[in-house]
């Protein structure tokens, strides 16, 4: 079997970077889509949606169970034979890619809105995109690492940011529980196993392949979802309980605003820069992981010996493209509510199953050899 | 301004051909070469279509005619409340 | 080795585009520590009161005020703030704005514009009070130097931190408090007003500083608003009720008759309230509790109040009082503003939401029929120093 990765990786480090990735993908604008769905019902959504997602967690942790030594698109060409599957996992790569220019524009449209509004956003996009080839261009192990060292420190400053919200919090604003019946709640989870549960299908190019011991990184890679699903627990709750959720609906960065209303002793105020350091890393996680995926899948479709020569090619075109990946802001906010359920929901369930269905097919009838 | 961004991606972009092609021919990997400058050819054209201001397309636009017939599903399941 | 060298170099030369941020140098922002916003025929008349650096900051006195103002006027606040470049040497830095004053005009009008404006740009911070110019303009307010902090804009700040904990008629909002309280269909906000008191001529010069009693700032009881636009005044007393049923009373002061000749001042401290909505036959009813801790500050008269009896009675006649003020602020509420102030809409929207739902469409008239019971209980503490009043006859 084509093994051209050597990489070895730890179970907790899977486990650190499914919850950093789970986190990720939209932790500053998560809030304000899902307070709009669910009003002050979020935490119920997020709960409920914590739930579910196990299902599809155990899907690409048995998936990657069943097929070990593969990776996602090599499971693709496998299962789907040659042309088939070539043309799924072209677009699998195209998607890999289209999500972290997107990661990017978040970062840039932030930084733009926020910070620095009369500059342009290319700079800061390939800023952004340099470092990212450079993350990609080390190899996975090294970001894995990276993201071990990150994440004491990111954890540590959002346990510290919420402890500081407490004088803040009006747990009033969680009332009435359930004024509209379930189904504001159900859309809320929708929107959040789409956001934070699905995307996690990307890491199955590294999931099986990278690790000796494949029951603890299955293990691993639970525990890091359940560890990023209870921080974004923590998060979206905090953000409803501070501002109320008919405020958060309304603004764009509501995670941002609520840490600007951190308030201790005068001291500790206008410390959102911190809560920008923690978004900014965890977005780097998120970026890197759908870039891995696409760049590594590019390099396996074509049978590459070494996937590196593509980063800084498509680095350029990912600059390229990030500049109107989105628009603008309302065809951003169009195509989160609109498009990206449905897309995450093939990415992230249609296909993991059928390959898992697939899989299971073939075990059962490599067992019984008819 | 707009000659000096597309100078900058040529720069980059020679930059780039100098430092690995001579590597991929010494390692005899023609695979990788075609991948590369095909890339590479394909992303320098864009950039400097982009800072030209013509239309390079959205591959968000991709996926959204993809689920179009969806669309107005979504819409009302996500309509406030 | 080699490639690793390119690409810090890449990034190196990246580094030189970022000093075309807009960074800004202190030297050339100009802090501005108050907004004031008018009305005007050609829509508002805004004054900027910035900070002046040379006069606070420098170690030798300079004889020149610690703020100036600039005003504009225009058509929207974006407009006015750009438009005032032509005056200011230097671009308005807003994150330091520790008070907006806003006209009573421009109150009655609506926020609604103003509120937008100053929560969607990155400009604005939201730690800063709303207050209500009463009975003068806002222009007026923060022209004028105060005593000790000569800052108005900082000084209306301190103060309300300041009144907000010590006298509870006074209090006022931020921004996002103020924001989900016109949003919600079942409150309508309260601002704090402020007048120019003790006035004299030259208020608006460091001169009158020499003056030991120069006119000064005040802040008056609260505004009553319906959504977003102010409507009408409560006085001390109305503040004081509206505040306690609020729950953002911390410390205050009562004065309570005991009989004919004995009048005892009481210091109120601990304060707590508990708002329940119980249901009766389908309608909703509010039941407001309140509890606080006393301790008498003043007595005088001959009356001993060791005495539990007289204790007790005291407690009565203060609890009763209460609650007169709390139905006399809710009568006037009711009847005269006819705007929720006290919440009790989003009361009920909480614990019943479906009864809520129908009467929230149509909750203006829903509130002047609404049930309301106080109940007041309070414990008087301690006396302070003395047993008995100081003076007293011996026998």
């Amino acid at each position: 079997m084509h093994r051209m990765v050597k990489t070895k990786l730890s179970p907790r480090q899977l486990m650190i970077l499914a919850s950093g990735f789970s986190f990720g993908t939209t932790p500053l604008v998560l809030p304000s889509s899902m307070a709009k769905l669910a009003g002050p019902d979020v935490w119920l959504s997020i709960l409920f949606g914590m739930a579910t997602g196990m299902l599809f967690i155990w899907i690409y942790a048995k998936l990657g169970e069943l097929n070990p030594d593969k990776t996602f698109v090599e499971d693709i060409k496998l299962y789907f034979g040659k042309w088939a599957g070539g043309l799924v996992v072209v677009l699998f790569i195209i998607s890999a890619l289209v999500l972290t220019d997107q990661a990017v524009w978040y970062m840039g449209d932030f930084i733009h809105t926020e910070f620095v509004p009369d500059f342009p956003v290319l700079p800061i996009h390939v800023l952004f995109i340099a470092v990212l080839a450079f993350a990609l261009w080390c190899g996975v192990e090294t970001m894995y690492r990276t993201t071990e060292l990150l994440f004491a420190f990111l954890f540590t400053f959002i346990i510290v940011a919420i402890l500081m919200l407490i004088p803040n919090m009006k747990p009033e604003n969680l009332l009435p529980v359930m004024e509209k019946g379930v189904p504001p709640v159900l859309k809320g989870s929708i929107l959040y196993i789409a956001s934070c549960v699905l995307p996690l299908v990307f890491l199955n190019m590294v999931y099986p392949v990278c690790f000796e011991n494949v029951k603890e990184s299955k293990k691993a890679l639970f525990k890091g979802y359940l560890l990023g699903a209870f921080t974004n627990l923590i998060t979206v709750t905090v953000c409803v309980i501070v501002m109320g959720s008919n405020l958060v609906s309304n603004i764009r960065f509501p995670m941002f605003i609520t840490s600007k209303e951190i308030n201790i002793f005068v001291i500790f105020s206008r410390i959102e820069a911190v809560t920008f350091s923690i978004w900014m890393s965890v977005s780097f996680i998120s970026a890197f992981s759908y870039a891995y995926a696409g760049i590594f899948g590019l390099a396996q479709l074509l049978k590459m010996k070494n996937y590196k020569i593509l980063v800084l090619p498509i680095g350029l075109l990912l600059a390229v493209y990030s500049l109107n990946i989105y628009t603008n802001t309302s065809y951003q906010i169009k195509w989160d509510m609109t498009v990206w359920p449905l897309f995450s929901f093939t990415l992230g369930f249609i296909l993991p199953l059928v390959l898992l269905i697939m899989s299971i097919i073939r075990k059962i009838k490599g067992k019984n050899p008819i | 301004m707009v000659l000096i961004v597309i100078l900058l991606i040529l720069g980059f972009a020679a930059t780039l051909s100098i430092v690995e092609i001579p590597k991929l021919l010494r390692t005899k990997s023609y695979k990788e070469l075609c991948v590369f400058s095909l890339l590479l050819a394909l992303g320098v054209v864009l950039s400097i279509l982009k800072s030209l201001e013509v239309e390079i397309g959205n591959p968000s636009d991709l996926f959204a005619w993809i689920y179009s017939p969806l669309e107005d599903i979504m819409e009302s399941l996500t309509k406030k409340g | 080795m080699k490639a690793k060298a390119l690409f810090v170099l890449l990034i190196l030369l990246l580094f030189p585009l970022l000093s075309s941020c807009s960074v800004r140098e202190l030297n050339t922002i100009s802090l501005v520590t108050a907004l004031g916003i008018d009305k005007d025929e050609a829509g508002y008349m805004v004054t900027y009161q910035t900070l002046n650096a040379k006069a606070v900051a420098s170690k030798k006195s300079v004889n020149e005020s610690s703020f100036f103002l600039y005003t504009e006027k225009g058509n929207d606040l974006g407009e006015i703030e750009r438009r005032t470049t032509t005056q200011a040497a230097r671009k308005m830095y807003f994150e330091h704005v520790r008070s907006v004053v806003i006209g009573e005009d421009v109150a009655r009008d609506g926020l609604k514009e103003i509120l937008d404006y100053l929560f969607r740009t990155n400009e604005f911070r939201s730690d800063f009070y709303f207050i209500i110019a009463k009975g003068t303009t806002a222009n007026q307010i923060l022209s004028t130097v105060t005593p000790i902090q000569s800052i108005s804009g900082i000084q209306l700040f301190e103060s309300i931190d300041n009144s907000k904990i010590w006298w509870a008629p006074t209090n006022s909002l931020k921004t996002v408090e103020l924001i989900n309280d016109i949003n919600a269909k079942g409150k309508s906000p309260a601002l704090a007003g402020v007048e120019l008191y003790q006035e004299a001529e030259d208020m608006a010069t460091i001169e009158k500083l020499k003056d030991s009693n120069p006119g000064k700032l005040k802040l008056t009881a609260l505004g009553a608003f319906h959504n977003d636009k102010l409507i009408g005044w409560l006085d001390e007393s109305e503040s004081l009720a509206l505040n306690s049923i609020t729950g953002k009373v911390k410390n205050s002061a009562a004065s309570v008759d005991y009989d004919e000749n004995t009048h005892v001042s009481l210091a109120i401290k601990f304060w707590k309230t508990k708002i329940k909505v119980s249901l009766s036959d389908g309608k909703p009813v509010v039941n407001v509790i309140l509890s606080a801790e006393m301790s008498i500050t003043t007595v005088a008269g001959d009356v001993d109040f060791t005495d539990q009896k007289k204790l007790n009675k005291l407690n009565s006649i203060t609890n009763k009082k209460i609650i007169g003020i709390c139905k006399k602020t809710l009568g006037k509420a009711q009847n005269e503003l006819k705007t929720d102030i006290f919440g009790f809409g989003e009361s009920i929207h909480r614990a019943y939401p479906k009864v809520w739902n129908k009467l929230k469409d149509d909750w203006d008239t829903e509130f002047t029929k609404l049930q309301v019971n106080f109940m007041v209980d309070t414990i008087i503490m301690d006396m302070g120093q003395n047993l008995k009043s100081i003076i007293n006859e011996e026998e």
